[in-house]
């Protein structure tokens, strides 16, 4: 096991575009670290940089207390999982886990076995282990590479983007694994995906990356309650943050759909600002007609039409639409581009409660926990108001 | 549902694209394959063999545009020819390439009888593939036997990447993502040793894996060197750039681009090659015959035509390269039995009638006629080679 350091990373091409700029993350041993982004945000180029695929323009790559940045990949000791998703027809389950310890040949026979059979409990594999794979389910299969990295006794396990190719009920399944598993070995673990679901879900913190540059390294609660910037705000969460124009007046803020009080605290530190974009997610909104009681009197209320309605079962999704300066419509187009196309039409999306009747077409009464409420500075993106 | 297809085929639109792929019976060719991690299998439609992958959208169409990539590049994959998706009843996308003609899974080489011995010309055929690959800039993330078709070529073999799903197209390899190419290939090819000796417990004396691995490393290692090296020597000594051209002409290769410099002196020169392209034999032998074979059935022709030139006294190589093709190779491809036809290519036959009339001169004492060792080949060799074209065996 060992911790994962890397300090002031930089990666440049020859065409001197840095692909990460200056990028220090800290992976506690033991942890499990995310990367994540958008296409291009530098997540795989970091994760290479750690196997050691890719050389380190400047920075220290630590690994384990040892400076790496030189090391060939095979000297770095770390596992790949997934590398290699191949099963062998005709080797049986055992052998299928057991090869990468025969490649390095002279391993003792009875630590091969010990190995072998102490990956195969871990993963559940036991009853299975004489038989060939062929009849094993997908799930079986993708423990079966996960053996092969276990056996390999490797510092720390790499993971680029591993659930992408399988179907979503797979994916599902394998998220679960992959999260018991790393619990169940307690090993220092990076872990690169796309995909802001696996990284809330997996992650003890994740690094969240924008054109090769760190934005915000944090908790997924931390990460989904402050985010620092537009781009953390919209990335993190599913359906995203609404973005409104925001106009501070006095201690409140005019948005499309009536007037906010803030806080003094919020009001205190967008004093002076004029045109801001507020952020608040689908959840701090309901139908004002079934909003419990005793949270009633810390929203506020407003009218207006609903365009679409989505009922789920659990609960229903309204979407409202709205105007936005250009100001705030070009911010928000920017923000559409970082993000990878993600939608973020102007209109608001509410999360409704299930027993919410309204329809659409409807011109309805909404409520907002203003509480929730982030200020986001429309130039720099930097949210104002956090804790 | 929408395809996106490089030459639109309406038959391809026929297919059972709302059942699973693992579930379809008709237009299947039974292969023998490994267990991959998508559903993959052969289809035959209007007599034209394809491969098809059940995968998802994204991964389809980043597949396809390199598979397309490599081909413009004149590299050896197999050509995608379509991406299937929106398939009815959510079912995932699909990639559809091409399978090509005449090519062996690493499992029918063995099974079609190679002797063991002939394991190194698979392994030299895998190397050589993933250094043309690496000269492009392609990282493969994913090299194995099981990743690639190959295709006799003269008693060698010419290897086919089919598989690019992990791979990447770089402007230039980086040293370690070469490495990092050659450890993954290792790994890969010990445990299809393993699992091939497992299949067929009379390999398993036979074939030690390690030995197997050291020598892609090796052989790797090697021919990279010999295509990329620098060279130094003493402006006394400038034949040395042409015997380097002519070592890699030697190995197949081309020089498009050599990069020479000297020092401040001006009595060191060195050289390096900048950019090489396989192929050299077969270059050759389409631009004088029109011929499109592999390189080294390519090579072998081409000592045919020379020793046809030397015996009919001919000196303008042009010329005789047009009446060896008519009055030799056609006459030859001409007798080979109709039925049935999936054998052997004809580059392959004519390689091995070459083969036979040695062995038939060696037997008599004398120079036997190409035509007359022909006849002698087809009535008593051809008939017993076993079916290495797709849909032709039993």
């Amino acid at each position: 096991m060992a911790a994962i350091e890397m300090v002031n990373i930089v990666k440049q091409y020859g065409d001197g575009f840095p692909a990460v700029n200056d990028v220090s993350i800290d992976v506690e041993d033991g942890e499990f670290m995310i990367l994540v982004g958008p296409s291009g945000c530098g997540k795989s180029t970091l994760l290479r940089m750690i196997v050691g695929l890719e050389d380190i323009t400047s920075g220290d790559m630590v690994i384990g207390g040892r400076r790496v940045n030189d090391l060939a990949p095979r000297d770095r000791n770390l596992a790949m999982v997934f590398q290699n998703y191949a099963l062998y027809p005709h080797l049986s389950v055992y052998e299928n886990i057991a090869f990468p310890l025969r490649l390095k040949g002279g391993v003792p026979e009875s630590e091969i076995d010990a190995k072998v059979r102490e990956a195969s409990a871990t993963l559940e594999l036991d009853e299975h282990l004489e038989r060939k794979p062929g009849n094993l389910s997908g799930g079986q299969r993708q423990r079966v590479a996960m053996g092969r990295a276990i056996v390999r006794d490797a510092d720390a396990f790499l993971f680029d983007e591993p659930l992408s190719n399988l179907d979503a009920k797979l994916r599902g399944q394998m998220r679960t694994e992959i999260s018991r598993l790393q619990k169940r070995l307690g090993i220092t673990t990076v872990y690169v995906t796309h995909d802001q679901t696996e990284a809330m879900t997996l992650g003890d913190r994740v690094a969240v990356l924008k054109r090769g540059l760190l934005q915000q390294l944090a908790t997924p609660r931390e990460l989904y309650n402050q985010p620092v910037n537009l781009f953390v705000a919209g990335f993190i969460g599913s359906p995203p943050m609404n973005f409104l124009p925001a106009t501070v007046k006095g201690t409140g803020v005019e948005l499309p759909f009536g007037t906010v009080r803030l806080s003094d605290e919020k009001a205190q530190k967008v004093q002076g600002k004029e045109l801001l974009i507020a952020g608040i997610r689908p959840e701090h909104f309901n139908d004002a007609a079934v909003v419990d009681s005793s949270i009633a009197g810390r929203g506020s209320t407003f009218r207006a039409t609903v365009d679409v309605v989505e009922w789920l079962g659990h609960e229903a999704y309204a979407y409202i639409p709205y105007e936005a300066p250009p100001e705030v419509a070009e911010q928000l187009a920017q923000l559409e581009k970082d993000l990878d196309g993600e939608v973020l039409r102007t209109q608001l999306v509410v999360a409704l409660d299930a027993n919410s009747k309204i329809t659409k077409g409807e011109e309805a009464e909404i409520w907002m926990d203003a509480s929730h409420l982030h200020l986001f500075d429309p130039a720099s993106g930097d949210n104002l108001t956090l804790d | 549902m929408r395809v996106l297809a490089s030459s639109p085929n309406p038959a391809m639109l026929t297919l059972p694209w709302g059942r699973p792929l693992a579930d379809w019976t008709e237009h299947i060719v039974p292969v023998p394959r490994g267990l991959s991690r998508h559903v993959v299998r052969v289809i035959q439609l209007d007599g034209v063999f394809y491969a098809v992958k059940e995968t998802q959208e994204q991964i389809a169409k980043r597949e396809y545009r390199l598979l397309r990539e490599l081909g413009r590049r004149g590299l050896p994959a197999v050509t995608a020819v379509a991406v299937v998706a929106e398939r009815p009843n959510d079912l995932g996308s699909a990639l559809v390439t091409r399978h090509l003609a005449f090519a062996l899974s690493y499992r029918t080489v063995f099974g079609n009888g190679l002797p063991v011995g002939g394991l190194p010309l698979l392994v030299d055929a895998l190397v050589v593939l993933l250094v043309r690959l690496h000269l492009a800039g392609f990282y493969w993330g994913d090299v194995s036997l099981s990743n690639v078709l190959f295709r006799r070529s003269a008693g060698e073999f010419a290897a086919y990447l089919v598989d690019a799903e992990t791979a990447e197209l770089h402007p230039q390899l980086s040293d370690r993502m070469r490495e990092y190419d050659v450890t993954v290939g290792c790994e890969n090819v010990f445990a299809e040793l393993l699992d091939l000796q497992a299949a067929e417990p009379a390999l398993a004396g036979q074939v030690d894996p390690f030995e197997v691995i050291g020598s892609i490393t090796e052989r790797y290692e090697s021919l990279w060197h010999e295509l990329t090296a620098e060279e130094q020597f003493s402006t006394d000594e400038m034949w040395r750039i042409e015997r380097r051209v002519e070592r890699l002409g030697e190995l197949g290769f081309d020089v498009e681009e050599l990069a020479m410099s000297t020092d401040a002196t001006g009595s060191t020169v060195s050289i390096q090659p900048r950019v090489v392209e396989a192929g050299h034999h077969a270059r050759e032998l389409a631009r004088l015959t029109g011929l499109e074979v592999e390189d080294n059935q390519a090579r072998r022709l081409l000592s045919d035509l020379a020793s046809y030139m030397a015996h009919n006294g001919f000196s303008d190589r042009e010329s005789a390269a047009h009446r060896w093709r008519r009055e030799v190779y056609d006459e030859i491809a001409g007798m080979a039995p109709t039925e049935p036809s999936g054998r052997l290519e004809p580059a392959e036959v004519f390689h091995q009638i070459l083969e036979h009339r040695w062995l038939l001169s060696e037997r008599a004492g004398r120079e036997i006629d190409i035509f007359d060792t022909a006849r002698d080949y087809f009535a008593t060799v051809f008939g017993r080679l076993p079916e290495e074209k797709l849909g032709t065996a039993d």
